[in-house]
């Protein structure tokens, strides 16, 4: 078991998702940065869809009462164990009665903790990803006790190596989206050759982006959209979906992201400046 | 059948597109579409999301858009136009007072109306369910009268309650959760729009149309109790 001292700013519980119930509405979920989402239980030779911890900008402070194995991967860069510096993107060794506090992203914003034979807890349709109106909580709580089983064989992986992504590149590559037809040429040159910055508004459900010069597209009837879909508001900002996204959406979707491409913009802060390298 | 354009979608999905037209017959035929998408590719899939012209086919792992395409457009739709089942036409008790239908006035000052005329218009015909998004289990619903139609308020409400009946633009719908939102409110449901605890978490399906009917409020406590004892049945019929 693990106490839960300091929820850090944003926690949630991922898995790969909530697959199945699109049609009903319910948002997908799962981590901003699957990329890194994913080194952290391959890195532990877990099923990818084990459940592990997903921290936003600043970590969470947790109490093991039991022995574990652990991989922290994507932007933490300072964690320490009994006060001690450990090492990200490979697994480590937790003895039981250890404080884990993660530290702040120095760099990027979602980091993640994987534990062997990843968390336990209640699915609600599938899945253990935290959403609101779903899940009995919206995140995790200063106080709460996460579980997991105690692996019986508690080698360490030794032979897994992390995918890196860069997010610090400033090109992110983007398919043309459903309606990316519905821009004149002039906007659709715009798009290719302008600078986009990270705006406030940013959330789990997307990333509002505005733009150096004004590109615009009027609405479309209401119609699919998933995490990494690029929209356009009439007023000429862009939306990019991110992974607690609603299933349809009435804005014109002009470009869709790769999961790789959408875990890059992920890890972009507001004020951050990029631009879209477009192909078919 | 028309045939649909069909496109890429990011990763392991595909888009299948028809004109851009809001219509029940066209409608119907997409609901074929994907019932024979759904009997081709099963468990290959992880969600297939329809909308008034499109389907998007979202699948577990990859697959070219050659593959697909081709699969789809072999079958000979003329067989499989039974493939869906018979819609249904569901009964959703709504109690149209003002204590629970906060911008009655509201819409029938819009539209130059007596108050009790808003219910008798709204409950005058059957909507048809062209598909759920924006919230888990808010259904899109189509056929609201002319004479109903009512922008959005200016500044959105901060809580909406579950179960509200509202009215934005030329859309009704039923909110299944508190949320905020600027819907004109003219009703309340005791029904449940969404259940967490029921494996397929929505009754509704695209295709099936809801009957609004308007009761008192004493009915509306009177329903809402059977619902919490689970003694309450909502009504349906097969939609002519």
């Amino acid at each position: 078991m693990i106490a839960i001292i300091s929820s850090g700013i944003y926690t949630t519980l991922q898995d790969t998702g909530r697959f199945g119930f699109r049609k009903y509405g319910v948002p997908i979920s799962g981590p901003m940065d699957a990329v890194s989402a994913n080194n952290a239980n391959h890195l532990l030779n877990n099923d990818i869809n084990a459940a592990l911890l997903e921290f936003t900008l600043q970590g969470a402070v947790l109490k093991f009462n039991h022995p574990a194995i652990i991989a922290i991967t994507g932007a933490t860069n300072s964690p320490t164990v009994n006060d001690e510096s450990i090492s990200i993107n490979t697994p480590i060794k937790i003895a039981a009665g250890s404080m884990l506090k993660i530290g702040r992203c120095a760099t990027g914003s979602f980091g993640y903790l994987a534990i062997l034979g990843g968390f336990k807890g209640e699915k609600r349709l599938n899945s253990l990803a935290h959403y609101k109106g779903i899940t009995t909580n919206q995140r995790i709580l200063k106080g709460e006790s996460l579980f997991f089983s105690p692996h019986p064989n508690q080698d360490v992986p030794i032979d897994n190596k992390p995918t890196m992504i860069n997010w610090k590149t400033n090109e992110i590559p983007a398919f043309k989206g459903p309606d990316f037809n519905m821009l004149d040429s002039q906007s659709a040159n715009l798009l290719s050759a302008s600078n986009f910055i990270v705006s406030n508004e940013i959330s789990r459900m997307g990333y509002r982006i505005d733009s150096e010069r004004p590109i615009v597209a009027r609405e479309i009837i209401t119609a699919p959209v998933q995490p990494g879909t690029i929209q356009l508001t009439p007023s000429g900002k862009l939306i990019a979906l991110m992974p607690d996204c609603q299933t349809t959406g009435g804005y014109a979707r002009i470009l869709q992201l790769s999961n790789k491409s959408r875990s890059i913009l992920a890890q972009k802060r507001t004020g951050e400046h990029f631009s879209f390298n477009i192909c078919d | 059948m028309l045939k649909p354009i069909i496109t890429t979608y990011g990763e392991n999905a595909f888009l299948l597109k028809w004109p851009s037209v809001i219509d029940a017959k066209m409608h119907d035929e997409i609901l074929t579409w994907e019932a024979i998408i759904a009997s081709s590719f099963q468990n290959k899939l992880y969600d297939i999301v329809i909308t008034y012209t499109e389907i998007a086919v979202y699948f577990k792992s990859n697959i070219t858009l050659d593959v697909f395409s081709n699969t789809i457009l072999s079958i000979d739709l003329q067989n499989e136009l039974s493939i869906r089942q018979k819609p249904t036409t569901w009964l959703i008790p709504v109690c149209y007072d003002q204590e629970l239908g906060w911008d009655i006035e509201i819409v029938a000052k819009h539209n130059n109306i007596a108050t009790d005329q808003v219910s008798n218009l709204h409950t005058a015909q059957p909507y048809r369910v062209y598909f759920t998004g924006f919230l888990p289990g808010f259904l899109y619903l189509g056929g609201l009268p002319k004479h109903l139609t009512t922008p959005r308020k200016e500044t959105p409400r901060l809580k909406i309650p579950k179960g509200a009946v509202a009215i934005a633009g030329s859309q009704t719908g039923i909110y299944p959760q508190d949320s905020p939102g600027g819907w004109q409110i003219i009703g309340q449901t005791p029904i449940e729009m969404f259940n967490l605890s029921k494996a397929s978490p929505s009754r509704f399906a695209p295709g099936d149309y809801i009957q609004f009917q308007s009761i008192s409020k004493d009915m509306f406590e009177g329903i809402s109790a059977e619902i919490e004892a689970g003694m309450y049945h909502i009504t349906k019929s097969v939609h002519k």
